[in-house]
């Protein structure tokens, strides 16, 4: 190794900053390299005199200048800080809101995106699949079969309105089947009997199918359209009501479809009537009376299918099961029952809402964009001035 | 030691007085860096000063990791070093040695006696090296850092540390011989 290398070693040497082997080449070549050797004695000579240097005296004391600096120093500081960042604070936000108003004034652009009307309104046309009462449809599988072919209804006398088609088809009026299903579960089902008795009476609804088993019941019930909702509403006070769900079908174009062929048949009855009046011989008579029978019972089994019709839009149906409580058991209805499932649940929604808030954060931090880089710019500028006046 | 620690904790906790015990202590100390880097004494003081002021206002930070002194020289190499590199329009105006700066209130008799030769003859060659060879060099020396301390004080890593204290010590060693072939020791 040559001296000059060693020299910078030997440097360290002295310090006592070099490693084992380090150490073992400056010594041999120390004792090779005269020098070297009078280059490390002059180092340690200079340090020698360099630790003996004497500490010098101020003029005056330092402490009492230092001392007074530190009071006001301190105020200085935190005031000029103060002052500096309130006045940031309120630039930015003079600076946001003038941004948000010329933005939402502009372009009508607004944080929070507010639903339309159209949107907003919930469509009446949505169509099946929503899932009934396991329970029900298993149970009594011809329960779930809406509407029979033909179907008269014993007290058809009390369907209001179907004796007279011109008001109850008004122009304009949407015509929509309604369906509902859910299960509850009652304390004692003899009191639901006696209350669902009652409560028919009241909405002047029907059990239209019916099965009774021990610890159950499946109903089918006809409820007046207007009053399913409060029917519902009574029915949750008598037990819990679970997977409740309602379906709702438009039908419109079958009603009017409907009434245009009733009245259709009847004016051909009519005509057909008159003829029959002219017909002389007896040939003729015969084939209008075949004529007018066919479209007599035409008639009657159209309308038959549109008293099912109405009945069906005027009265709800509803697949109820119901079943009995079952008897008190350790760890029923209590946190824990379910409890793997409902950890599961608020695991899921905890992740959900996370994610929904982040990129809810994402969208604003960029909506913030421009602002977040003027203040970029803004406050390392407004320090670097601060800075500038400390050290003046 | 122990009773800079007691100092610094009860400075900490806003004992002023505590402050300027730690302060009448170190002051020289800080000061004779200060002049020896600036070379002037009103500079020194004001940069002692500052350093003390840092002091004040970092205390917060000194955890006892190190010897509270040790901790005090790595500030105070700090704001020299700063200041160098502020001043540095002035590096290359050579600040002419002057005894009567350093050594206004005259040598101590010990002093004196033993090595005013020495002294005198070192302090002119340390004026001549380049300030931040200088600072480099008395904080290892005459403060007593280790290379990793001053590594931290002036964020340099260890290798420029030790090239250049290799380089002051060299340095300084030719400037002496020179000093000595040329018969201008003043003291002579």
């Amino acid at each position: 190794m040559e001296c000059k290398e060693i020299r910078e070693l030997l440097s360290a040497y002295i310090d006592g900053e070099v490693t084992d082997k380090e150490k073992g080449q400056v010594e041999r070549h120390l004792q090779s390299c005269a020098e070297c050797r009078e280059a490390y004695e002059q180092y340690i000579d200079m340090g020698a005199v360099l630790k003996t240097l004497p500490f010098l005296e101020p003029d005056t004391s330092l402490k009492e200048k230092v001392k007074e600096k530190i009071k006001p120093q301190k105020g200085f500081i935190k005031r000029v800080i103060w002052t500096e960042w309130l006045a940031a604070a309120v630039t930015v936000v003079l600076i946001f809101t003038l941004g948000v108003a010329v933005s939402a004034g502009l372009s009508g652009v607004s944080l929070f995106s507010v639903k339309s009307e159209e949107q907003r309104a919930v469509s009446k046309d949505f169509t099946g699949a929503v899932a009934n009462g396991a329970g029900g449809e298993q149970g009594a599988p011809e329960v779930v079969e809406k509407r029979p072919a033909v179907y008269v209804p014993t007290n058809a006398g009390q369907l209001p309105g179907s004796r007279d088609m011109e008001t109850s088809a008004a122009a304009g009026e949407r015509k929509i089947i309604k369906t509902a299903s859910g299960k509850l579960t009652v304390k004692t089902l003899e009191d639901f009997d006696r209350w669902l008795n009652l409560e028919l009476k009241n909405v002047s609804g029907y059990i239209k199918y019916s099965r009774e088993e021990k610890e159950s019941r499946y109903v089918t019930l006809m409820i007046p359209a207007d009053k399913l909702n409060s029917f519902v509403d009574s029915l949750k006070k008598q037990g819990e009501l679970e997977n409740y769900s309602e379906n709702a079908e438009d039908v419109t174009k079958a009603y009017r479809d409907m009434e245009i062929r009733i009245k259709n048949l009847e004016s051909e009855i009519v005509a057909v009537r008159s003829l029959l009046a002219k017909a002389q011989k007896i040939e003729e008579i015969m084939a209008v009376r075949a004529e007018l029978n066919r479209l007599t019972e035409e008639l009657e089994i159209t309308k038959a299918s549109f008293d099912d019709l109405k009945q069906n839009v005027s009265y709800s149906t509803f697949n109820l099961t119901v079943v009995k409580e079952k008897e008190a058991q350790i760890g029923e209805d209590s946190i824990f029952k379910n409890l793997g499932k409902k950890v599961k649940e608020q695991f899921v929604k905890a992740f959900n809402n996370f994610f929904t808030v982040l990129i809810k954060l994402f969208f604003l931090i960029i909506y913030l964009l421009p602002y977040i880089i003027l203040l970029l710019i803004v406050v390392p500028l407004g320090y670097y001035l601060i800075k500038k006046k400390q050290n003046k | 030691m122990n009773s800079d620690l007691y100092l610094v904790e009860q400075a900490r906790r806003g004992d002023k007085e505590a402050f300027s015990y730690l302060m009448e202590k170190y002051e020289k100390k800080v000061f004779s860096l200060a002049l020896r880097i600036c070379g002037q004494r009103e500079e020194a003081e004001d940069l002692a000063q500052e350093i003390f002021l840092k002091v004040y206002q970092k205390l917060k930070t000194y955890q006892g990791e190190a010897a509270f002194s040790t901790w005090l020289y790595r500030v105070a190499a700090n704001t020299c070093y700063d200041r160098l590199r502020q001043l540095k329009r002035d590096i290359n105006q050579q600040l002419e040695y002057n005894e009567k700066i350093f050594y206004k209130n005259g040598m101590n008799p010990e002093e004196e006696f033993f090595n005013r030769q020495e002294i005198l003859s070192l302090e002119k060659a340390l004026m001549s090296l380049p300030e931040d060879l200088r600072l480099i060099l008395l904080l290892r020396e005459q403060y007593g850092l280790r290379y990793e301390e001053i590594a931290k004080a002036l964020s340099l890593n260890l290798g420029t540390v030790k090239t250049r204290i290799f380089r002051a010590r060299e340095k300084l060693r030719k400037i002496l011989m020179q000093q000595e072939e040329g018969g201008i020791d003043s003291g002579v």
